[in-house]
């Protein structure tokens, strides 16, 4: 009982710790561009961009590093099966999405074309020091293009709005403190998930896959599910899919990349059988959402919602 | 920075403060009887291994009490001898082949009064004249043979109706006390009982227990009793207090407890490589960082709600000051609660109020 209420504890501490770390990370560094003087557009898909991402980042890479590689996988597969089922599932039931927003049919395309790399990573795995190359490399690549105008990749947040917030510190040393605060509270909290996730499922006997699928992904994807809920309130959750897309791009892209590139990542056969088809299919759901250019309203939410639960049902 | 980061991050650091404090007090506290229980655990080790040794002793003084007995009864020993291979005498003989097999004894002589050899059964190992004992069992010594086999060497007077008339010494094979050193059971994976023979000042020191540590001393090995780590040589002289700062032989720190047995002139020494033991606290100090920091986030959310409950009315009084120099002179804050922000609400609004009043309009144009 002790073990298993310390681990529960670390997994909650380490979340707060990866949500404040992400959020003074990104701040400090919108407040260093703010004082450096740099694009704005450079800044978003930078800083904000990545910022928002270091939590998952963080983890992947030091579950990979400390020998719990099914935890690096489970988070991105688990993150991505979430996004799509819970974190759109959910405002879904509030308000509708329109899915004949521009650029969309391109960015749910890009996203199944990037899951079908990553299935293809998956089946030829470890995931090796190339494939995370060859992923970043198409993350830069759509970054660039997205930064001339060329393509449209989603979640890049409007960084003007951003550097214009309250709350941007303006002294040198307050913005190296924020930034030197992120830096350490995000691997102290991504420390705290990863042990207490791999402690949680030893004390319940299960597969650290499925700690890194259901808990680690789902806390990793609460900051999401706040934002598009509160959007959702706001009666304007079209902002969700494109946070979602870029959401489930970065983490292929950017965390297992970024992570493979640090070290080699086995995927185990239970994602292959399994989970990966589940993060495909809901993905489909939302290309094919996109390509009907019609709106996804409260049936489809709900439909979204079992899904996840029946998924997470079958998980344990 | 924003109020909402700024408490967050003062209360983190005042709860980040006050768990290290209360850690460091509970990790010392902790280990220090963590620390404590496991000495005493090796304590008591020690304690009960020493007795088994004492029992296996007790039981070889009875077999050479008994055979001693057997010896005299079968006849006036005097009368035995003198009669050379007699019948009788093949009867001892086969008695004490016998005894020795069921006993695991290694070897028998038995020698008359003036101390010449009557018979030997086995293979002795200490050949050296037959010294009378002083007393009626004595202990003779401890040796180590070539196939590094443990033997105590035993004697006892035989007296046949009150007069001495010979002696019988035994030779043991001590695998029942090495099985009770290598017994490592509670000594975890660097533990180790130690079992020397001598120990007296200025001789050469016997190991006769296994190690389990490549490279050490091992069975058999003669140590000069300068050589032994000064711990070591304490424990050889007589028994001290169980230790958490001793240094072993190999050079490593080990947290110790030992027992003199002067019945044999045996050092027993029960240790365990500090660092295993060690571990255990280092598990503690580590649930007790993640216990600290993992509390402390919920110092991180109290901040942040503070933080959100005192940031919105101020937001809002600022918001109200923007659509006013944007031209909406009857905008006026919400005026809701008792405290300052609520004061600086209605000030504001007072403020607001004369400067949109047509008379100081006026007096301003």
């Amino acid at each position: 009982m002790m073990p298993e209420f310390l681990d529960t504890l670390k997994l909650f501490g380490g979340f707060v710790y990866l949500l404040m770390g992400g959020e003074l990370l990104v701040r400090g560094a919108l407040a260093f561009s703010k004082r450096t003087r740099i694009p704005a557009v450079v800044v978003g898909m930078t800083v904000v961009a990545m910022g928002t991402s270091a939590p998952e980042l963080m983890i992947s890479i030091l579950a990979a590093l400390s020998g719990h590689p099914d935890v690096a996988v489970g988070n991105v597969i688990g993150s991505n099966i979430a996004n799509v089922l819970l974190v759109l599932g959910v405002p879904l039931l509030l308000y509708p999405i329109a899915t004949n927003q521009p650029g969309l049919r391109w960015q749910t395309s890009l996203m199944i074309a990037v899951s079908i790399f990553f299935i293809v990573l998956c089946y030829f795995q470890p995931i090796t020091i190339f494939g995370g190359i060859s992923l970043v490399s198409v993350l830069v690549v759509f970054l660039i293009a997205s930064a001339r105008g060329v393509a449209i990749l989603p979640n890049v947040e409007d960084a003007e709005e951003e550097l214009k917030g309250i709350g941007l510190p303006s002294h040198p040393s307050t913005i190296l403190l924020l930034i030197v605060l992120g830096c350490i509270a995000l691997p102290l909290g991504a420390d705290l998930v990863v042990r207490g996730g791999v402690g949680l499922a030893a004390s319940w006997g299960i597969k650290e896959s499925v700690i890194g699928l259901s808990l680690v992904a789902l806390g990793t994807s609460l900051p999401e599910l706040s934002t598009t809920l509160v959007a959702a309130f706001h009666k304007n959750s079209d902002v969700a899919i494109g946070n979602v897309i870029g959401s489930n791009l970065f983490n292929i892209l950017a965390i297992l990349g970024i992570t493979a590139i640090l070290t080699d990542i086995p995927v185990s056969a239970d994602f292959m059988e399994f989970d990966i088809w589940v993060m495909l299919a809901a993905s489909l759901t939302l290309w094919v959402a996109a390509l009907l250019k019609g709106s996804l309203g409260r049936l489809m939410g709900a439909f979204y919602l079992g899904s996840y639960l029946l998924y997470i049902w079958i998980l344990f | 920075m924003d109020i909402r980061t700024k408490l967050s991050l003062l209360l983190v650091a005042v709860s980040l403060i006050s768990m290290g404090l209360l850690g460091a007090f509970a990790y010392r506290t902790s280990a220090g009887m963590l620390q404590e229980i496991s000495i005493r655990q090796l304590d008591a080790l020690a304690e009960g291994k020493k007795r088994d040794l004492l029992k296996v002793q007790q039981n070889w003084r009875r077999t050479i009490h008994l055979l001693t007995r057997h010896v005299v009864s079968q006849g006036r020993f005097n009368g035995i001898i003198s009669s050379e291979k007699t019948a009788a005498s093949q009867t001892l003989m086969n008695l004490i082949s016998l005894y020795a097999e069921v006993n695991g004894i290694a070897s028998v002589k038995i020698f008359d009064a003036t101390g010449a050899e009557w018979v030997t059964v086995g293979q002795p190992s200490l050949a050296k004249q037959h010294l009378m004992p002083s007393t009626d069992i004595e202990y003779r010594g401890t040796i180590v043979t070539d196939a590094q086999a443990v033997q105590v060497v035993m004697a006892a007077r035989i007296i046949d109706q009150g007069k001495l008339v010979g002696g019988l010494e035994l030779t043991y094979d001590a695998r029942d006390l090495i099985s009770i050193a290598e017994n490592l059971t509670g000594l975890g994976t660097t533990g180790e009982v130690l079992m020397f023979s001598g120990g007296l000042e200025g001789s050469a020191v016997t190991l006769l227990s296994r190690r389990r540590h490549i490279g050490a001393v091992q069975q058999g090995q003669k140590l000069e009793f300068a050589e032994m780590s000064a711990d070591i040589q304490a424990a050889l002289k007589n028994d001290v207090e169980p230790s958490s700062q001793v240094m072993d032989d190999r050079g490593q720190l080990v947290w110790m407890a030992s027992r003199y047995i002067p019945e044999l002139e045996w050092g027993l020494v029960v240790k365990v490589d500090a660092s295993e033991e060690e571990v255990r606290s280092e598990l503690l100090l580590t649930a007790l960082v993640d216990i600290g920091l993992s509390v402390s986030a919920f110092a991180i959310l109290g901040g942040a709600l503070l933080g959100l409950y005192f940031a919105r009315p101020v937001q809002q009084l600022v918001d109200v000051v923007q659509r006013f120099n944007a031209g909406e002179n009857d905008v006026r804050a919400t005026i809701q609660g008792d405290d300052e922000i609520t004061y600086l609400a209605a000030t504001l609004n007072d403020y607001l109020d004369t400067v949109s009043s047509p008379s100081k309009r006026t007096d301003d144009a």
